[in-house]
């Protein structure tokens, strides 16, 4: 792999996600004058400087009481793909041939909404000969997690409906030090409200949040399950006794959204602060749709305090899936050279964090 | 909180000191004072729930180590409530300090004896259905005269399955692996020669081709 430098100084990326119910697009600008590798290290270590000139996005929301199943979602994803393209780079106000690379989200996710988007990245790279480059969704939210906020080396938590991470650097990859064993903290909050029929609408976690404000002000906590197990959590037990109790009738919806953030938040922030400890970092970087809730923010805000860091988090446009944090990683791959060639561009449902060799940090 | 005594290390959940001062004999004998802060980010119920549950716990199964004979620190008091345990203290060097020296200066087989060693500690912890919970080579001490003690029981459990007698030493290999990558394959060789629960080592299998998102084939 050889890195790619430019002569018109700047990069131009296209960014598809599309791995659960968000499809997204974002058009990402890189500004660069390197010529070396140092050069262009330095560059892309140096963050806060990305220009995002589109990032659009359109969620299928399923009625209250329901998920979302792969084949709507795939659908949803068909009717909106043309449209959110054209939309992106409209709204960026470029010509196609100003991009430099397609990027997608390669895994890991549901496989027929992955399905739908790579089909559509491909089509794209033939139609206007350009390279592909399959991202790794997870190594997305880190890397615009980090160009956003200008958090340098922080453990990052990366707590979404399908994946809960804990992850550090190091020797150019994202290791993950803790992580579930069992369902994802957003799946345990989505399919609890599913329980309660709470609206899907902008999405459940929100509104959970909402409700365990009001509960808040009750002050009562039922007492969960809470299973933590070194640097690893489980949560489909907590999912289940609670689901017993919501049929039980005793406590309002409020006491129970507030007593499942509180315990299940308890359980990030403590599998957190023993990574810290383990890896001797002092900054954390939330990222994913969960990392939204200012409950946790505000949470992993006081553990960090209490050992001298800052958290770092970003707001529902970054947060939440979206097409401009895979142009971004993408974008970052294609210049250290890589390339996913169309016949190695199928998607996989499964692909760790880990697996993808980070070349364009220190 | 006000504990009399030096801070020797400070982890995520509880800071260890070096005290002096036995809490019923004095000044003859020196102690280790384990004390688990307040979380203030926990609710309090929740935090006072978790800081007893797990004080108490960790006294408990130290206790039952110590009337089984298995090298661990000796319990002298407990406050569960404001968790603090007061233990034994064990004169040498974590096994994880001892290997990164003794590579350099002593011959594999000395360490390997030593691993054979832990390999009989740890059959024996988990034909008493224990689980250790957090097996690394920082939480096992080595003494002057090469014999090994367990240290942080703070994630133990009681458990008579074979998956969770597996997982515990999983978690071991694991840490062994990062800890000492150039000899890891004879260290986890060692302990497991000693260890006789061939059904455990058979699960151990099962578990070391586990994981979430891993990439399968087929």
């Amino acid at each position: 792999m050889s890195p790619r430098f430019t002569e018109k100084g700047y990069f131009i990326a296209l960014g598809m996600e599309g791995s659960a119910n968000k499809i997204g697009m974002g058009i990402i600008k890189h500004i660069s004058t390197a010529n070396t590798w140092t050069d262009a290290l330095r560059e892309m270590n140096d963050t806060g400087k990305a220009i995002v000139m589109a990032n659009v996005r359109h969620t299928f929301v399923p009625p209250a009481g329901h998920g979302f199943l792969p084949r709507e979602v795939a659908d949803h994803h068909r009717k909106h793909v043309v449209k959110l393209a054209k939309e992106a780079i409209d709204c960026a106000g470029i010509s196609y041939t100003d991009i430099d690379c397609i990027c997608f989200t390669q895994g890991p996710g549901m496989g027929a909404p992955l399905q739908t988007v790579v089909l559509c990245a491909r089509t794209l790279s033939l139609m206007w000969d350009k390279p592909l480059i399959g991202v790794n969704h997870c190594v997305g939210h880190i890397e615009m997690g980090r160009e956003i906020t200008g958090a340098l080396n922080p453990v990052v938590l990366y707590v979404s409906g399908g994946n809960t991470q804990v992850i550090a650097y190091s020797h150019h990859r994202y290791q993950i030090f803790g992580e579930t064993l069992d369902i994802a903290v957003g799946n345990c909050l989505d399919r609890f409200a599913r329980t309660m029929k709470i609206s899907n609408d902008p999405n459940p976690g929100y509104n959970i949040e909402l409700l365990a404000r009001v509960g808040a002000q009750s002050g009562q906590l039922v007492d969960l399950p809470y299973t933590v197990k070194g640097m690893d959590l489980s949560m489909s037990g907590v999912l289940a006794f609670i689901d017993q109790l919501a049929a039980a009738n005793k406590y309002s919806v409020e006491t129970l959204c507030f007593s499942l953030q509180e315990t299940i938040f308890a359980m990030l922030v403590e599998i957190t602060e023993r990574a810290m400890a383990h890896v001797d970092a002092a900054d954390v970087l939330i990222v994913g749709g969960v990392g939204c809730n200012e409950r946790l923010q505000e949470m992993m805000h006081i553990m960090c305090k209490a050992r001298g860091g800052s958290v770092y988090a970003t707001d529902e446009r970054f947060c939440i899936d979206n097409g401009i944090m895979i142009a971004q990683a993408g974008l970052l791959a294609y210049r250290s050279g890589f390339t996913t060639p169309i016949e190695n561009s199928e998607c996989t449902q499964r692909f760790r964090t880990d697996e993808v060799y980070v070349d364009w940090r220190y | 909180m006000n504990i009399d005594g030096d801070v020797i290390s400070q982890g995520a959940e509880a800071i260890i000191y070096y005290c002096k001062e036995h809490p019923y004999l004095g000044s003859k004998i020196p102690c280790i004072v384990k004390y688990r802060p307040k979380k203030e980010y926990r609710h309090e119920n929740l935090d006072t729930r978790l800081l007893k549950q797990r004080t108490l716990a960790e006294a408990r199964i130290l206790h039952r180590l110590f009337l089984s004979g298995i090298k661990a620190p000796k319990i002298y008091c407990i406050d569960s409530v404001n968790g603090i345990i007061w233990m034994e203290y064990i004169v040498g060097k974590t096994l994880k300090q001892w290997i990164w020296d003794s590579e350099e200066i002593l011959p594999l087989s000395d360490i390997l004896v030593v691993l054979n060693q832990l390999g009989s500690l740890l059959n024996n912890l988990h034909a008493l259905d224990i689980i250790h919970g957090d097996l690394t080579t920082s939480n096992i001490m080595i003494n002057p005269d090469n014999k090994i003690y367990l240290i942080d029981l703070g994630l133990g459990s009681h458990s008579s399955l074979v998956e969770d007698k597996a997982v515990d030493l999983y978690v071991l290999e694991r840490a062994i692996r990062s800890t000492h990558p150039v000899y890891a394959d004879t260290y986890i060789d060692y302990i497991l020669q000693n260890y006789s629960a061939q059904q455990v080592i058979k699960r151990l299998k099962d578990v070391r081709l586990r994981g979430r998102k891993r990439s399968m084939i087929g």
